[in-house]
């Protein structure tokens, strides 16, 4: 006789005691109506951009959370004949409860035991990691400095309450540099940065509803904005015209009126030649052009620069600009404080004599010498070469954009990608600002959406992304710059400009440019861009001596101690292969924070495991005016496995470096600028003070909500209840206030409206909207004018140009490898190649190809589809390394190579700031050759 | 939580007393080796306690064979190994998931499912593991309470019909399956001691069920 003990460790008795049980049937227990235990509203912390944020039901029973079903919540408008948001959700969204219990979800610290990358792994203890992390933080801190530790970059950071404020919050306290990752992931607008002076400035879906025409130009929103596009579809039926431009006939070109297909790259060449048509016949808003933009501007005709009062008097304003009044007759000095012209007629056109004390010179309007540009380079016969296009086209949508009472722009994040998408989109912006599509209900021109809250937590306020204007308060330059005209939106980017020279910011992009091989690699190939004047480290160089561009750590220190967090920057960045060969090897420590194995993850040091986003209590702090709710995120349930959430790893962390660096008698260490820090303390300033506890990832959402000025004042139990709440303004922050609009609650998001309403100047040099930039290495690149220049051969001399997309099945990386969205796709990396090159190449569809360039080369399934033009390959985005064959990753041929006019500093606008103006990664365009795998 | 123990009478009792011992040693194998374990496993007590409760089964036909006995390999790698192979993948490709919901019926309906079996029997996931329903440690543990209750049941004279049905039921749709496919990734794995522990747990089900249609004591499935 033997006893029998019950031994239960997966599993525990629910009630606290095993009861017994008399029936059992399967069918009772595979039907029974469950009730739920909980049912709350949530979201996706995730950054799907456009499509960010939906509101969702997320149902619990026993602890685990079983399904999700879109709330479909949203207030109605105010027009009743409008749209509403309802519902909001996407198919990747609606299986994100699959992905928590994904098998690849990270489940306990982990420490490499092999080589990077080679797959061996060791469970550790949250203790144990944490002492490694806080080791190496202490040893670079006091070795290289606190500049040597550094965030892979990701988006994800951005949020409120758990997975933002605990990272940054430790790198602000331990005088670490935050990331900059916009122009890394080729989201940067550097041709609205430098036109508009801002990248900030995007409409709500609902606008799309009231314009005439849609132009479909640079994006793809039927995959990229799937919870908004049935407004386009709705202003479709409510007879709105559609047109895409697109070179290849996209899934948006599909349910478009009209395609427009142009060669790649060619988009400024068409967007010139239409502004040729719209000005040649006198089709373009002339008071819109007079007021709110620089074509009136005098140019002295000898230099091909604006007229400024330092050329009259010695000591005189570089910033001071003259028009001619045709009402006076006079030379007259351009309005700085406000765009109202109070009476006086800028010319647009002639030729005037000015006195100054180097003798008698010749200007002209802009919009005189602009006009001869186009006339000279862009009539539509000319476009028609380059584009591909036949002129009848370009001269009819010419005609049909400017005779719309109002069109709106879908570029989603097209351009960034592009070598020269900054030409491309002071091209097609010159487009809109001729014809007024700017500032009007159905009229507005969207560049990088966004809406935040305006709420400060703490130290936060003057580092990174999250500034707002309270900061000036003791600013001892608030009154000169109020004197100077400064908007509150310039006060804010100045603040911005601040952290990047300060070192406080730094562009990922940059870093793995410099410090990853990539520019070593463009410089090697100065055949990428024949139209470079100059060695690429000349610029280079010439942009840090000049103060132009800032990195941290700087050109000659190495990022010892990185964090990849909030996104996965080895799917992410271009040239993998590059940065695994020559970035991997100078960290001391990656550590990798994630929820799943990704592909940094798995070349990672150091692995901790991360709660999913109905694990934790969070707010989006990053929102979009595309749909203008801020969305809540409630803990749904406790965390699975060991993981935990960014807010309390961060405390744990901050604590445990407070602890080794005593135990190490290591008490201070010093920055770039010398100043001493003191490792003591650290977790205070994580802490707020220790406001918040390291349970507390709630209290920080709550406080972020309840703080921020820019949203419907509700208490926190409420918006928990509802999951969300109405945008109310754009705020004080400087992630939404490029908008520059009011907000009413129930009407359209309309950008702008400050400028073409209330006046009020733009962040340009010019106070305008700003075509000509006179910047001496623009001028050295002839790029001062808006121009066309042909996309360069990056990569080599190869026939096929790659292109790409965000994905119709994830967001970014977070469910490329999810088994339900693979099963309705081809179950991995997929190619789309024309039946034309196909049958060239006897590639058949289906069969595996290699693609080879300069840089590289991969293998990937080739699908053959008569949408795609030929002499274009397509991959759209976020495919991880693991997913291809012997981990050779498709981005490994993406030659990125630095275009330099985007070094360009010391300009005004052009100055680094969140999200532009600092040097890209670009990828669209590629070249490459394509052969069956094994021919 | 309270310490459950049933006092093993007569043949009978103690076959079933087997059968529940062998599905709790197989879950602790499928569990992260610890320290313990691999001990067990190098040193041959794991073997020999599960040779120990073979022998004493209602049918014949299973061995325990080596798993792990005098491995040339150290803890950690014993441990490393584990990640390699069902937790993290490599260059060799995904692992051996040793989650049912990966293989069959789509991972929400297998863990609704599991959960349902669960709290049927007044049991939930343990909140300090936090680990999938569907893991197969939980799911041979859930046949280790399933037995021990079958046991009980009959050393207090109660009725275990309910028990037995679940026990067929729970091998038939979910159990079997799941083991059938975790051998078959496994297999190609150069892991000795899980290539024998899954073919053995895979064996010891299908015995199982087999056992379970015969005695026919838990009536049709419905």
């Amino acid at each position: 006789m033997t006893d029998l003990r019950l031994k239960l460790e997966g599993l525990e008795a629910k009630e606290g005691r095993l009861s017994d049980t008399s029936d059992f049937s399967l069918g009772a227990v595979r039907q029974n109506i469950w009730d739920w235990d909980r049912v709350v509203k949530g979201s996706h912390l995730t950054n799907c951009w456009y499509q960010t944020a939906c509101n969702y039901n997320i149902y619990v029973k026993d602890g685990v959370v079983l399904r999700e079903e879109q709330a479909a919540n949203y207030p109605p408008q105010n027009d009743p004949l409008a749209p509403d948001f309802n519902p909001r959700g996407c198919q990747k969204g609606s299986c994100y409860v699959h992905r928590i219990y994904d098998p690849t979800r990270i489940k306990y610290p982990m420490k490499r035991v092999g080589e990077r990358g080679q797959g061996k792994w060791k469970r550790i203890s949250w203790d144990e990691a944490l002492t490694e992390v806080a080791d190496a933080i202490i040893d670079t801190a006091t070795k290289e400095g606190p500049s040597a530790i550094v965030q892979g970059g990701g988006t994800r950071v951005m949020n409120i309450g758990s997975e933002g404020t605990g990272p940054t919050a430790f790198f602000v306290g331990l005088g670490a540099p935050l990331s900059n990752v916009t122009a890394d992931n080729g989201d940067d607008h550097q041709g609205v940065a430098i036109t508009l002076g801002k990248v900030i400035v995007g409409d709500s879906a609902d606008n799309w509803f009231y314009s005439d025409m849609i132009l479909i130009w640079g994006g793809n929103p039927i995959y990229t904005n799937i919870p908004n596009y049935h407004f386009i579809a709705e202003a479709r039926y409510n007879g709105t015209k559609v047109v895409t431009i697109s070179p290849d006939y996209s899934p948006s070109a599909v349910h478009a009126d009209q395609w427009v297909p142009l060669n790649i790259g060619s988009d400024a060449a068409l967007a010139l030649s239409m502004s040729q048509v719209i000005i040649k016949e006198k089709l373009f808003k002339e008071d819109f052009v007079r007021e709110q933009t620089d074509l009136p501007l005098l140019v002295v005709e000898s230099t091909g620069r604006f007229l400024r009062e330092k050329d009259f008097k010695a000591g005189g304003r570089e910033d001071t600009f003259y028009f001619w009044d045709l009402s006076s007759g006079k030379l007259t000095e351009a309005p700085r404080k406000s765009l109202a012209l109070n009476g006086t007629i800028p010319a647009l056109q002639g030729s005037y004599k000015v006195e100054t004390p180097q003798g008698s010179v010749t200007v002209k309007p802009f919009m005189e010498i602009l006009s001869a540009h186009l006339d000279r380079n862009y009539t539509p016969e000319q476009a028609g070469q380059i584009t591909g296009l036949s002129s009848r086209v370009i001269e009819q949508l010419a005609r049909e954009v400017a005779t719309a009472k109002g069109v709106v722009n879908i570029s989603t994040a097209n351009w960034g990608k592009c070598y020269h998408g900054d030409l491309i989109e002071r091209a097609i912006l010159m487009v809109f600002a001729l014809c007024g599509h700017m500032g009007r209900k159905g009229a507005t021109f969207s560049a990088f959406p966004m809406m935040g809250l305006d709420t400060s937590l703490g130290g936060l306020e003057k580092r990174g992304d999250q500034i707002i204007l309270s900061a000036a308060g003791g600013d001892p330059r608030f009154a000169q710059w109020r004197e100077e005209g400064f908007t509150d939106e310039m006060i804010l980017y100045e603040y911005v400009h601040q952290a990047f020279s300060s070192g406080g910011v730094t562009p990922t992009s940059l870093m793995y440019y410099i410090h990853g091989g990539i520019l070593d690699l463009c410089a090697k190939h100065p055949e990428w861009d024949p139209d470079i004047k100059r060695p690429i480290k000349e610029y280079v160089r010439e942009a840090f001596d000049k103060k132009w561009q800032f990195l941290s750590p700087g050109l000659d220190k190495e990022p010892k101690v990185m964090f990849a967090l909030g996104g996965n920057f080895l799917r992410r960045a271009r040239c993998t292969n590059t940065l695994i060969e020559t970035f991997l090897p100078k960290l001391r420590l990656l550590v990798s924070i994630d929820w799943r194995w990704n592909s940094s993850a798995l070349y990672a040091d150091l692995v901790l495991p991360a709660c999913s986003w109905y694990e934790k209590t969070s707010t989006f702090l990053m929102g979009m005016p595309v749909q203008p709710f801020v969305h809540m995120v409630n803990q749904a349930t406790e965390p699975l496995y060991d993981s935990m959430g960014e807010w309390k790893m961060f405390c744990l962390l901050a604590r445990k470096v407070e602890e080794r660096a005593s135990e190490r008698g290591i008490p201070s260490y010093k920055d770039a600028n010398g100043v001493e820090h003191r490792f003591a303390g650290l977790e205070e300033k994580v802490t707020f003070g220790g406001l918040y506890s390291e349970d507390d990832e709630e209290g920080i959402a709550r406080d972020a909500f309840l703080n921020a000025s820019n949203v419907e004042q509700i208490d926190w139990e409420e918006f928990k209840e509802r999951g969300i709440a109405r945008y109310t303004g754009v705020g004080t922050g400087m992630r939404s206030i490029g908008n520059t609009c009011d907000i009413v609650p129930g009407e359209p998001v309309v950008p702008l409206t400050w400028h073409t309403e209330r006046k009020d100047p733009y962040p340009t040099l010019t106070r305008r909207i700003q075509f000509l930039i006179d910047h001496e290495l623009f001028r050295e690149l002839g790029e001062d004018l808006p121009v066309h220049k042909d996309p360069p051969p990056a990569g080599g001399n190869y026939p096929l140009k790659l292109t790409g997309g965000h994905a119709r099945w994830s967001i970014h990386s977070d469910q490329v490898d999810e088994t339900l969205l693979l099963q309705l796709q081809r179950g991995g990396p997929l190619m789309f190649m024309s039946a034309k090159d196909a049958l060239s190449r006897e590639i058949r569809d289906g069969d595996t190809v290699e693609v080879s360039n300069d840089v590289a080369s991969f293998r990937v399934q080739a699908a053959v589809s008569p949408a795609v033009r030929p002499g274009q390959v397509i991959i759209y985005h976020a495919w991880e390394n693991y997913q291809f064959e012997g981990w050779r990753h498709f981005k490994s041929v993406m030659a990125s190579p630095m275009n330099p006019v985007e070094l360009a500093g010391d300009y005004f606008q052009i100055r680094p700031i969140t999200m532009s103006n600092y040097p890209g990664f670009s990828d669209r365009g590629t070249r490459v050759e394509v052969r069956r795998a094994g021919a | 939580m309270e310490t459950y123990q049933v006092e093993l009478k007569g043949a009978e009792a103690e076959q079933i007393g087997c059968r529940s011992r062998l599905y709790s040693l197989l879950s602790s194998g499928f569990r992260f080796p610890s320290a313990e374990i691999y001990e067990g496993a190098k040193t041959g007590k794991f073997a020999a306690e599960i040779q120990a409760v073979i022998t004493n089964l209602p049918y014949a036909g299973l061995t325990a064979g080596e798993l792990g006995r005098a491995t040339g390999l150290s803890c950690e790698e014993f441990q490393s190994n584990y990640i390699g192979l069902f937790e993290v993948g490599n260059n060799d490709g995904p692992p051996c998931f040793l989650y049912e919901g990966e293989y069959a019926g789509g991972r929400m309906k297998v863990m609704e499912e599991v959960l349902r079996f669960y709290h049927h029997f007044g049991l939930r996931l343990s909140t300090e593991k936090r680990d999938r329903p569907d893991h197969l440690a939980s799911e041979l543990e859930f046949m280790h309470l399933l037995t021990f209750k079958e046991a009980k049941a009959m050393v207090d004279g109660k009725e275990s019909g309910a028990y037995l049905k679940a026990e067929r039921d729970f091998l038939r749709f979910h159990l079997s399956d799941l083991l059938m496919a975790v051998g078959k990734r496994v297999g190609g794995n150069r892991v000795l001691f899980y290539t024998d522990l899954a073919h053995l747990a895979e064996n010891f089900c299908k015995k199982e069920l087999a056992y379970l249609l015969t005695i026919g004591k838990g009536g049709k499935s419905d």
